[in-house]
């Protein structure tokens, strides 16, 4: 356990070396959720509106927010299994005597994490900047909120790892694993909130499980569900997660 | 120049599937962004007086830009933050009897990301014929000479953000700046509070490089419009090559 305990406080140190990087990281990923928030005030405000598809300005502004926020917290950018496979660094981590797997997400964890906490001053900034559009949650939909997250993280990174996988069978995955990442930032919401989408549309993108990554989660946090339903979306992100974990440990059984 | 052209085709041209990927993530981003925009027009006439074809064709110029970018001078500019500074690999670039900060800018170009002009063109013509917007001649010439200007504030403000990696040993995050800030160039100025607009008009014109050029194809040219271009761009020119040089003064070779 020691060892495992050391390779992710180095996983962890690894990110916090360098300190400008860690400040210039933060105040570049600060002007997404502005830009948006000027857009949408203009949008709202310019035009009368108080609410599209039942988002008000601060619901939606929230929304944006909260993004950000899980932006940190996917693990898709910490992911290097497939560089890993590839450039055969890989094999290191076989013939060491640890699990290469269990290595492999503790990186992850590692630089997820502290991605996370350099994302608080950023809600610091925002909350002083324009707090007064934003919406907070009660305590069950707050406490609700950070358990999807958790729940969320597994399945991401369960789903993601299937394509890093795929490194095993048909080599560099790279330009593949961008265009996934991208897309699947469109189906679960992280670029505006589903619920802005047509009926019809919306009904197939809220089928597919990538909802569970951002849009459900941000809409947790803006008080959207009871607890009948918050427990129902727990046992579907679970069952899809061991879905997507079937499915990734039995192709990388086969080939390590 | 035309040895390096050749050189970077013969390059990028070896790993066809990295291309094609390319491609297909273009394909992707143009449309999760009309489908974003289609959400936003639903809801209101125009944006900041613009309307929907209107700003589909300043999100289509402001691509191009971007493309133009990643063509002639992205991965050199990166590179100064990526390894040739922290490995003092720009001593073989100061040997040179040549400008440096252009030598490095266009050392690299990539060719093959000129092909990603081609979506934004085709989405600009689509927004002017299917918006029936009428535009007067005199009003295109104009336009592709402030264009040009365009491209290169857009280019000194991409060298300007990275010379910050002459001080910095590890600056790997400065490279996501000019990305973020380019979302700014998506939209019309005037969905930016006051005080705002005028920062990204002086101070970082990051606004000047798509929203001027295309104001003056729709709305016809202004003296103080063309004027303006001139005199920042001259401005902009004379700050980055200072702070350039500035930061070769302060370079400390890390090599041999």
């Amino acid at each position: 356990m020691r060892k495992y305990w050391e390779y992710y406080k180095i996983a962890v140190r690894n990110q916090t070396a360098y300190k400008v990087d860690i400040v210039v990281n933060i105040a570049s990923n600060m002007v997404f959720f502005y830009v948006f928030f000027a857009l949408w005030v203009r949008i709202f405000s310019q035009n009368g509106i108080s609410e599209i598809n039942t988002y008000s300005l601060s619901m939606t502004v929230t929304y944006y927010l909260i993004t950000t926020v899980i932006f940190r917290l996917v693990p898709w950018d910490a992911i290097y299994l497939n560089q890993d496979v590839w450039s055969g660094y890989f094999t290191n981590d076989l013939i060491k005597p640890w699990n290469a797997r269990v290595v492999q997400f503790l990186a992850t964890m590692g630089e997820t994490l502290t991605s996370f906490v350099y994302g608080i001053p950023v809600l610091v900034v925002v909350f002083l900047t324009v707090g007064k559009y934003l919406v907070l949650p009660d305590a069950l939909h707050a406490i609700s909120f950070v358990i999807t997250l958790l729940i969320g993280f597994f399945l991401i990174m369960s789903f993601v790892l299937i394509f890093h996988s795929f490194v095993f069978y048909f080599g560099d995955q790279d330009p593949n694993i961008g265009i996934v990442t991208y897309l699947l930032m469109f189906l679960s919401g992280g670029v505006f909130p589903l619920g802005f989408l047509p009926e019809k549309t919306r009904v197939i993108f809220e089928s597919l499980p990538f909802k569970y990554i951002f849009d459900v989660p941000t809409n947790m946090f803006l008080n959207k569900f009871d607890s009948t339903e918050i427990a129902l979306i727990w046992l579907k992100m679970i069952l899809w997660t061991l879905v997507f974990l079937w499915n990734l440990f039995g192709r990388i059984q086969k080939r390590t | 120049m035309w040895v390096l052209i050749k050189n970077s085709w013969i390059r990028d041209a070896k790993i066809g599937g990295y291309q094609i990927g390319v491609f297909a993530y273009r394909v992707l981003e143009i449309t999760v962004t009309l489908v974003f925009f289609q959400i936003i027009f639903s809801n209101i006439e125009s944006l900041a007086g613009w309307t929907y074809y209107e700003i589909l064709f300043l999100y289509a110029f402001s691509k191009i830009v971007i493309d133009l970018g990643s063509t002639l001078f992205k991965v050199g500019v990166r590179s100064i933050s990526e390894n040739l500074v922290r490995t003092g690999e720009l001593d073989f670039f100061l040997l040179r009897p040549v400008n440096t900060m252009f030598l490095i800018s266009f050392s690299k170009p990539r060719v093959l990301d000129s092909i990603n002009c081609i979506f934004s063109v085709a989405i600009g013509y689509y927004a002017l014929i299917a918006g029936n917007i009428a535009i007067k001649s005199e009003n295109i010439i104009w336009f592709l000479f402030l264009a040009l200007f365009g491209v290169v504030i857009y280019y000194f403000l991409s060298v300007l953000v990275i010379t910050p990696a002459f001080w910095v040993v590890k600056l790997w995050s400065i490279k996501y700046v000019m990305n973020r800030l380019g979302q700014l160039m998506q939209y019309p100025a005037g969905i930016l509070p006051g005080a705002i607009r005028m920062i990204f008009f002086t101070a970082f014109p990051i606004l000047a490089v798509s929203y001027i050029p295309v104001r003056v194809l729709f709305w016809g040219p202004k003296l103080e419009y063309v004027v303006y271009m001139i005199v920042i761009t001259l401005i902009l020119g004379i700050v980055t090559r200072a702070i350039w040089k500035l930061g070769e003064r302060s370079y400390a070779s890390a090599s041999s």
